[in-house]
């Protein structure tokens, strides 16, 4: 059975999977749903149609998620990033990420990493294992990056770059 | 994301850089006409302009917030008729003093392009 309160509110915490007014956003997002939801049943739709309408018309989960995205503050896009790199989770970065602030994070990962090895290695004159696991962990941020797809406008946003 | 209907059965694309200049003023303009929530700002849009302007409703969100951050307009949670949550936008003073200056910028390209064109309309 259909349970729309229920479908709504999973597909606006998807959409919102990040942030500190998270809840706010949901909540925003779930009354547009609701309006455009209501548009559709006035027409004659079933709940469940008019559902799948609503969320088609809002635009793909991965689209309005990168939409949002850009609106968050530095801090938090710099949070859920990081956080993304550190535990692998592709699927945020892909979501988030688009061709223009990918081609940024591998600049400021590299530059990061390759400060923090120099300095490292000058400080306390490391041994090549302990360069190798640096280096290492410098290449990790690199395969994942490599793993994510690019997002859907990636070539219109590389193109204005 | 947004396209304009130029006339029945022909379809004119609005560049992503229209439809991001223009964004800022329509929904000001539409706040200072009283406050308004996300799903009526789009509807208002496209009943202005006859469904010429068909906004992706996914693009308007991070537009207000963004507007909210810039302190041109502001939100306060109301209630809708069903019952439910509804998050109202207002104009701000700061907010009518750039739809002031922007008005001014656009009324100004206009006018260009009018003398430019001999005052014929754009289509000719």
């Amino acid at each position: 059975m259909f349970r729309l309160d229920e479908e709504v509110l999973a597909w606006c915490r998807d959409v919102h999977p990040h942030g500190t007014d998270r809840q706010e956003r949901i909540d925003e997002l779930a009354d547009h749903v609701y309006c455009e939801i209501r548009s559709w049943v006035e027409q004659g739709f079933s709940e469940e149609d008019a559902f799948r309408r609503a969320t088609d018309q809002l635009g793909s989960s991965k689209e309005l998620i990168r939409e949002h995205f850009h609106s968050w503050s530095f801090r938090a896009q710099a949070r859920v990033i990081s956080w993304a790199l550190l535990t692998g989770n592709v699927e945020t970065l892909n979501k988030t990420l688009t061709g223009k602030s990918r081609a940024w994070l591998i600049i400021g990962v590299s530059l990061f990493f390759a400060a923090l090895v120099t300095a490292v290695d000058r400080t306390f004159h490391t041994s090549e294992f302990t360069t190798g696991i640096f280096l290492a962990i410098w290449w990790t941020p690199f395969t994942i990056l490599a793993l994510v797809k690019p997002t859907e406008g990636d070539e219109d946003e590389l193109t204005r770059a | 994301m947004a396209r304009a209907t130029a006339n029945p059965g022909t379809t004119m694309a609005i560049t992503k850089d229209l439809i991001a200049a223009s964004s800022t003023p329509l929904v000001l303009s539409i706040l200072k006409q009283g406050d308004s929530y996300g799903y009526e700002i789009i509807q208002k849009v496209r009943e202005s302009s006859d469904g010429a302007l068909e906004w992706a409703d996914g693009m308007l969100y991070p537009i207000l917030h963004r507007l909210e951050k810039k302190d041109l307009v502001e939100s306060y949670w109301g209630q809708a008729d069903n019952g439910r949550r509804r998050k109202y936008y207002r104009l701000k003073k700061e907010g009518r003093r750039v739809l002031t200056e922007q008005r001014k910028a656009w009324d100004e390209v206009h006018d260009v392009l009018n003398k430019l064109n001999g005052g014929a309309p754009c289509s000719a």
